[in-house]
């Protein structure tokens, strides 16, 4: 392994422990437990699932905004079919992910046989989603889950969820033809497409193993809050923005220490961000202002760390020549 | 024998060029069809109302906001770009307006511009110095701005003095209106600072290679950006007589929803049209406001909306220059 | 082809959409009329109550219901308003998103020359209260004590002992909030509670969740929960109550101003302790029978007049029940035959502006048992 490598890794891990100590230090004992820790690492799965999802579109350069109306919808539908059909946990779980895989099957196609931007389609579909998510409920516009079926969202089930979930994003993300296809794609589409790789279909299969992952936060979501609550006027186009952040710190990451591993520490840090500004008492304004700093910051780093790198040669070298 | 062959070559090709052209030309006519078939059906469904002398006025005052933000993104667009932080900086710039209209209202207007200049400014730094994408970029500061709105009011909501009230006023707005038409619209099609955007959009290392100034150019687009939606925050405190913690919210959608129902290519280059403003600012207001005079239920609305713009920006978008959909 | 089957569906949802016109707007005779309103898009069974009791009302005065749906900001207001007038309501029902926009609406209600009234708000400046009440077409507003609401139920929080209180509240800038909080911190200076942390506008359940676990795990001294307004983030309950659960918090205490789902639950677990409200569905009843008395030539008073409407305080499951049994079952708090009894001065002769602030006055949820024993059993 060369420097570069190691230096891109200890970087990658030592990332989030300084955003973290920058808290224990501000915050101190209002941060500095394991309760907090937990608290962190529990609230990081649902943007953590929701970035696996996004990623493969996003590897195309497909931008999707509309996981949050699908996350409603999906977990809307699956509540609601285990509630009146008793189908119990296993069918709550089958019925919200095949749910999702279908809706995101939708957004293929859409995306497919329309052909226009993925942006225009993901804002077509949460239009169109959200609606379903109003309506499935009778008008109630809201749905509380039985305890029974709320269980995967609780210490340690949602432990175990996330971690299967993560071994099969790994597997998905590196060793399937699917996923090469993804990265042929994202380095040159029209060569990818002249190598024989069928395009148009791996960016609708990207929507649809995409889902699997949106299903699966659905399950997460619902379960952690016993409750979801349906969305309209595009309202839940903000459910995708922390998602998009980690995925984004962890694309940035990737090349030192993998996908799965990257995004977690982008949802890690998040939500160790929001945490630490609940922990100093920061108003929600406040909190906003953190979150768009970090974000610049991280993301601008992150994009110019050659630049960075070559800025610290020059410096180090006119010191040395001084 | 050989010229009859070569006469109907060339007569089979001219003909194919002709029905090109005519393609071509339905293409982009379509954004004017949808909104003149729109006018007429809701027209018909409202029993005349649509088109009363009153609703034409609310129509207007509905759209002048729009189609001066749309006015500002368009030269985004026709990079490639685009500015999700408009909302926020509606609202940060009409807070801000409404304090310094407490002074005099020649300072509310400027400190309104300037301070969605100086948004712009930000927005264009990261993006072009960091090379952060223009996406990412103005999600970011969108946070931002919106915690700073949120952060400056904190009781109520800031208040219009009552002697600025007059500029609620349709001639000032028509006249405002018309002049950032023809500004822009002369600025987008006749300068080179139009046809420079749309070259970027088109190839950004093919322009830069060609001498042009990319991020120059891409920085003073998004500083006209801001600017316009200061302009816009300006007038959302005149038009509501106040600004409130949520002022703007939502308004880089609808922004956006307009460009593209008016046919403005995603993707920027040369299909990017000024005419995307006018038409898609119209087609959005008159949807809104048909369907309302309509009596649909408001949430089969959006799902009819949804529809309604997939089909339209699917019939518009010009695929002709575009290798790969993303 | 695929440019002709695409807008052949065009046409054809269009056509499809027709169907979905539950309301003819404009397929009125001489003798109806249309009153206007904003309501947020209606997917909470609390809202489409409000909405079907208003729509009932109307009904039963001979007129039609218009809504509009912008959201509630100064400029969606403007927005809304100016939509329903252009097209050609007879009256409005006006809830303001802040004081500012009201002289705004006031001057496109004078050049309609429509009467148009308030509901859910007071008019808190003093200029803008003077200078609408100058209006002949304002006619009053309908309002709820919110300061006294909030600072009820943080004293109760303050009599069982909570000292250090996380607060969910509105945007701000929000006037309801704005005066709850107030409430809240004149109850917490009596009470020497501590705000130790707000969150505001949480859009989902799962938001709350987070927040409320954060406050657990960096606040731990927490000992009480405001919610300063309930309908915001639906689900809201069961998310708290849940984090609550997984921390062994029972010592936790809620109170909220709003009846949001889960209520129930949430006093059957021990966590609440009480509960306002009750008025949003029925405040702009009120509001709206000013405007039907006016169009229908029997105004309750020359000039304009408050009236305050009584907010209930549940503090047990059984009050719950009985709340959403008799008042969000699908029957108006105020059916169509009370209103021409109590509301409507052309049905009935002796209704008039003391009788009509006296059952504002009178509405709790005993009044609504006592008058619905037979409808809803």
């Amino acid at each position: 392994m060369d420097g570069r490598k190691l230096k891109g890794i200890a970087g990658s891990l030592l990332l989030p422990l300084a955003i973290y100590l920058l808290f224990v230090i501000t915050a101190r004992e209002r941060f500095a437990g394991l309760g907090v820790l937990r608290a962190i690492v529990i609230q990081s799965f649902i943007p953590l699932l929701c970035a696996y999802g996004m990623v493969f579109g996003r590897s195309m350069r497909m931008l999707d905004l509309s996981i949050g109306s699908r996350i409603i919808a999906a977990s809307m539908i699956g509540g609601i079919a285990a509630e009146n059909y008793n189908l119990g946990l296993v069918g709550f779980v089958a019925v919200t992910v095949v749910s999702s895989i279908l809706l995101g099957a939708v957004c293929g196609l859409v995306f497919r046989y329309f052909r226009i931007p993925s942006i225009v389609v993901s804002l077509v579909i949460a239009m169109i989603f959200e609606v379903i998510g109003a309506k499935v409920t009778n008008g109630m516009g809201f749905l509380k889950l039985d305890k029974e079926l709320a269980v995967l969202g609780g210490i340690p089930y949602n432990v175990i969820v996330v971690i299967i979930t993560t071994i099969i994003f790994y597997y998905v993300y590196y060793k399937t033809k699917f996923c090469y296809n993804v990265r042929a794609i994202s380095g040159d589409e029209v060569i990818a497409g002249n190598n024989g790789i069928n395009v148009a279909k791996t960016k609708f299969l990207a929507y649809v193993v995409g889902s699997f992952f949106i299903g699966i936060a659905a399950i997460i979501q619902i379960s952690y809050a016993t409750s979801m609550s349906a969305k309209l006027s595009m309202e839940s186009l903000s459910m995708s923005f922390k998602p998009l952040m980690a995925m984004i710190i962890g694309v940035q990451l990737q090349d030192y220490i993998g996908l799965p591993v990257g995004i977690f520490i982008g949802s890690f840090m998040i939500s160790t961000l929001f945490s630490g500004l609940v922990a100093l008492g920061f108003p929600a304004p406040a909190q906003d202002i953190a979150l768009g700093v970090f974000l610049v910051i991280v993301v601008s780093m992150s994009t110019n760390t050659e630049k960075i790198g070559e800025l610290l040669q020059k410096r180090k070298r006119s010191r040395a020549a001084a | 024998m050989n010229e009859k062959i070569l006469t109907l070559k060339e007569n089979n090709l001219k003909q194919k060029e002709n029905s090109d052209e005519r393609k071509q030309m339905l293409l982009t006519s379509v954004p004017v069809i949808v909104l003149v078939l729109m006018v007429i059906f809701f027209e018909i469904v409202s029993e005349g109302r649509l088109l009363s002398l009153r609703n034409i006025d609310a129509l207007f005052n509905s759209m002048f906001s729009i189609a001066l933000g749309a006015s500002g993104v368009a030269f985004l667009m026709a990079q490639g770009s685009l500015d999700f932080s408009m909302g926020g900086i509606v609202g940060l710039t009409a807070a801000l307006s409404g304090f310094a209209a407490g002074v005099s209202p020649v300072l509310s207007v400027v400190v309104g511009i300037i301070t969605g200049g100086l948004c712009g400014l930000l927005n264009g730094i990261i993006h072009a110095k960091f090379k952060v994408s223009a996406i990412i970029t103005t999600l970011s500061t969108a946070f931002i701005f919106r915690g700073i709105q949120g952060t400056l009011i904190t009781q109520g909501a800031v208040s219009l003095p009552g002697s600025m009230m007059f500029l609620e006023d349709t001639t000032i707005k028509v006249t405002l209106m018309m002049a950032v038409f023809i500004v822009c619209g002369i600025f987008y099609t006749k300068t080179k600072t139009g046809k420079f955007c749309k070259a970027i959009g088109a190839g950004e290392e093919a322009s830069h290679q060609s001498g042009i100034k990319v991020t120059k150019y891409k920085i003073g687009c998004f500083v006209l950006s801001g600017a316009m939606a200061g302009l816009v925050g300006f007038f959302y405190l005149v038009r509501a007589a106040s600004a409130s913690a949520n002022t703007g919210s939502g308004f880089e959608f609808d922004v956006l929803l307009a460009m593209l129902l008016g046919g403005m290519p995603i993707s920027g280059g040369s299909g990017a049209r000024f005419r995307s403003v006018i038409i898609g600012s119209l087609i959005m207001t008159v949807l809104s406001n048909g369907m309302i005079l309509w009596g649909l239920d408001s949430v089969l609305q959006q799902f009819i909306r949804g529809i309604i713009f997939l089909v339209s920006v699917s019939i518009s978008f010009d695929r002709r220059n575009i290798t790969t959909i993303v | 082809m695929k440019k002709r089957l695409v807008a052949v569906t065009m046409a054809a949802v269009m056509a499809a959409g027709t169907f979905g016109v539950t309301v003819p707007v404009y397929a009125k005779d001489d003798s109806s009329f249309t009153i206007g309103a904003r309501f947020p898009v209606t997917i909470d069974q609390m809202q489409q109550q409000t909405m079907d009791n208003i729509t009932q009302l109307v009904e039963a005065a001979g007129g039609e219901l218009l809504v509009e749906n912008a959201a509630l900001t100064p400029e969606g207001n403007i927005q809304a308003y100016e939509r329903l007038i252009a097209a050609g309501v007879d009256g409005l029902v006006v809830i303001p998103a802040a004081d500012s926009v009201l002289p705004r609406i006031k001057e496109m209600c004078e050049d309609a020359e429509i009467p148009w009234s308030v509901y859910y708000r007071s008019i808190l400046d003093e200029d803008i209260k003077k200078e609408v009440e100058s209006s002949e077409y304002y006619l009053g507003n309908t309002y709820e004590d919110e300061i006294m609401a909030g600072y009820n139920l943080t004293a109760k929080m303050g009599e069982a002992g909570c000292k250090n209180i996380v607060l969910f509240s509105t945007a701000l800038g929000d006037t309801t909030g704005a005066q709850r909080e107030e409430g809240m911190n004149q109850a917490c200076e009596e009470y020497g509670i501590e705000v130790i942390n707000e969150f505001r506008a949480t859009a989902q359940a799962s938001d709350a969740a987070q927040s409320i676990e954060s406050v657990l795990t960096t606040h731990p001294e927490v000992d009480g929960i405001f919610i300063a307004a309930g309908t915001i983030t639906p689900g809201i309950l069961p998310a708290i109550t849940s984090v609550l659960d997984q921390y062994g918090r029972d010592d936790v205490k809620i109170t909220i101003i709003d009846y949001p789902q889960g209520l129930q639950d949430a006093f059957a677990d021990g966590y609440m302790l009480a509960a306002c409200g009750g008025h949003n569905v029925t405040d702009p009843l009120f509001a709206t029978s000013l405007v039907l008395n006016k169009i229908k030539g029997t105004p309750l008073s020359e000039e304009a007049f408050s009236v305050r409407i009584n907010q209930m305080i549940l503090e047990s499951e059984e009050d719950v029940v009985n709340y959403f049994k008799y008042c969000e079952s699908g029957v108006p708090t105020y059916t169509p035959d009370e209103a021409k009894e109590m509301l409507f001065k052309w049905e009935n002769d002796e209704v008039t502006q003391e009788s009509f602030l006296k059952v504002a006055e009178e509405y709790t949820i005993d009044s609504v048992i006592e008058r619905h024993k037979g409808l809803v059993d």
